[in-house]
């Protein structure tokens, strides 16, 4: 392994690996590998694996033992990872940055000091990295964001951020699946739908995946909705 | 024959009621809570005295119960402390299989103590399963909660199936005091001053009139502090230490992640000891070492 990680009890049922504490897209790439690996060595004894920008959960069946510790810590020195290449999948995601939907947007200009331009230029130029999903079912945070859009998450939320919302909220920026309550800036919104429920897995981006936006008009944006189509990879 | 499907009509949601069974398990990576009974071994026990398998889904309350029809006949268990259960107007027992007849009602009152309870069903209330659960969880399932004149869909019993009528047990509840929660020291325990580690077990903590399904609030401060972590993953059990120097006890509608200092993580028994705190009930928190 490239990364020196640590290997903890988390509670009764399971153990925790963290890497350094740091965000960045070559710790996401090895713990990813470290997941796959995982899930295939101990597929009958786990009952999930969730991970973090820097650290994975395993959570198995029955109580966990030094043992066991110690055998995910062996099986850790021993890791191939030449066997666990997968190529990331590219997203091409259609937002609509009309002020109808970024709903935000005027105020966060404001703020920020931008032109709705450029707002979107950068927004769109930037590829993005999925380092994980959570906060809510098949949200995904996308680190890689400018620098210049970075923003504070308002201190009061909204209490209904619209579906398909796209958001931006500290350092990354996100897509929310969901109607929820939220305190990121929206900006735009997608015409696709990207979580589904009724599908396992509910979403086909998967964690270790990029996300690259491009602007739509209100036009666009009706269109595919109506025709309902389906996400360009 | 497939048998047909009989409803259980709710004619008063109460308050914050779900259908719950074992929960939503591997879908962590996908930011989907795990869900599930609050109190698994109440939610066991109605089942395991109408002789469905423990995980079977029941319905589950807190504070206010519901008022429930049922549209056809069937076996129910009740468990919950404190409460006075009504069948039509006769007064039923807690823990003990109850037969109900075709279009009869049930309310079910708290009393001093309102904690989780559960309503168990022979065969279990069909509802739709997501994901291999059928636990209530917003924008998972269609309902987040119960509604006035939702229908619950159950198998109806079949004479040969009854139940035996003297399945029961005696439930004591200790008296009302100080629960002990084993916990075992969490990820970023040490980020904790040395003085406050040791302190940590001495105190008594309290639960906030704030706390749900997602987490129980304490009401005490113990120390405000500055340290974020970078989003990490969180189970139900985990306790994370806010900036202000509250804590919350994550239980099992928690979201997957979190940015909180995880000081504490309850052991599985404990979470549901947990779950049968009343508001403002006191806790202390007893810390116990993994298996060697």
């Amino acid at each position: 392994m490239k990364f020196k990680v640590n290997i903890s009890f988390y509670g009764e049922k399971a153990i925790l690996i963290d890497w350094p504490r740091e965000i960045n897209e070559e710790i996401s790439a090895e713990l990813l590998k470290v997941q796959d690996y995982l899930k295939e060595e101990y597929w009958d004894q786990l009952l999930d694996i969730a991970n973090g920008y820097q650290s994975l959960l395993l959570y198995y069946k029955s109580t966990v033992t030094l043992n066991l510790l110690q055998d995910v810590k062996s099986k850790l020195s021993k890791i191939d990872f030449n066997n666990y290449k997968k190529t990331p999948t590219l997203w091409k995601i259609p937002v609509c940055y009309d002020l109808d939907f970024g709903i935000d947007s005027t105020n966060f200009l404001e703020l920020k000091g931008l032109s709705l331009t450029d707002l979107i230029n950068m927004h769109t130029a930037a590829v993005y990295h999925i380092y994980g999903k959570g906060f809510l079912p098949g949200f995904l945070y996308l680190g890689g964001l400018d620098e210049k859009l970075f923003l504070e998450r308002k201190s009061i939320p909204n209490l209904k951020i619209p579906k398909n919302s796209v958001a931006i909220g500290g350092q990354q920026t996100g897509i929310y699946p969901s109607q929820s309550p939220g305190g990121w800036h929206v900006i735009g919104s997608t015409p696709l739908s990207f979580f589904n429920i009724k599908n396992s897995p509910p979403s086909q981006i998967e964690v270790g995946d990029k996300v690259k936006f491009h602007s739509i008009s209100k036009q666009e944006y009706f269109n595919i909705k109506n025709k309902k189509l389906v996400i360009d990879s | 024959m497939t048998p047909k499907v009989s409803y259980i009509e709710v004619l008063h949601p109460g308050i914050a009621c779900s259908i719950q069974d074992a929960g939503r398990v591997g879908y962590l990576s996908e930011g989907i809570p795990m869900s599930g009974f609050m109190d698994f071994e109440m939610a066991g026990l109605a089942n395991l005295l109408l002789g469905n398998n423990e995980n079977t889904s029941v319905i589950e309350w807190k504070l206010i119960p519901p008022k429930l029809k049922f549209s056809a006949p069937c076996q129910i268990v009740i468990t919950g402390i404190d409460v006075d259960i009504y069948l039509n107007s006769e007064l039923k027992e807690a823990f003990k299989v109850i037969t109900i007849k075709e279009n009869d009602s049930l309310s079910i009152r708290l009393n001093k103590v309102k904690g989780y309870g559960y309503i168990a069903i022979k065969g279990g209330i069909r509802t739709e399963k997501i994901l291999g659960s059928r636990s209530f969880y917003p924008n998972i399932t269609k309902h987040s909660f119960f509604k006035k004149r939702m229908k619950l869909p159950f198998v109806p019993f079949i004479e040969n199936t009854i139940t035996k009528q003297f399945s029961k047990i005696n439930y004591y509840k200790k008296p009302s005091g100080i629960t002990f929660v084993d916990v075992f020291k969490g990820p970023e325990f040490e980020l904790m001053p040395i003085s406050l580690q040791s302190d940590l077990c001495r105190k008594l903590f309290s639960i906030n009139n704030q706390s749900n399904r997602m987490g129980f609030l304490l009401n005490e401060f113990i120390e405000a502090h500055k340290n974020s972590i970078i989003s990490s993953p969180v189970l139900p059990g985990t306790v994370q230490w806010t900036p202000s120097g509250k804590l919350i006890v994550l239980m099992r509608d928690a979201q997957t992640v979190g940015g909180y200092p995880r000081i504490l993580q309850l052991t599985e028994s404990s979470i549901s000891q947990l779950a049968k705190v009343p508001t403002n009930g006191f806790i202390q928190f007893v810390l116990v070492t993994n298996a060697v």
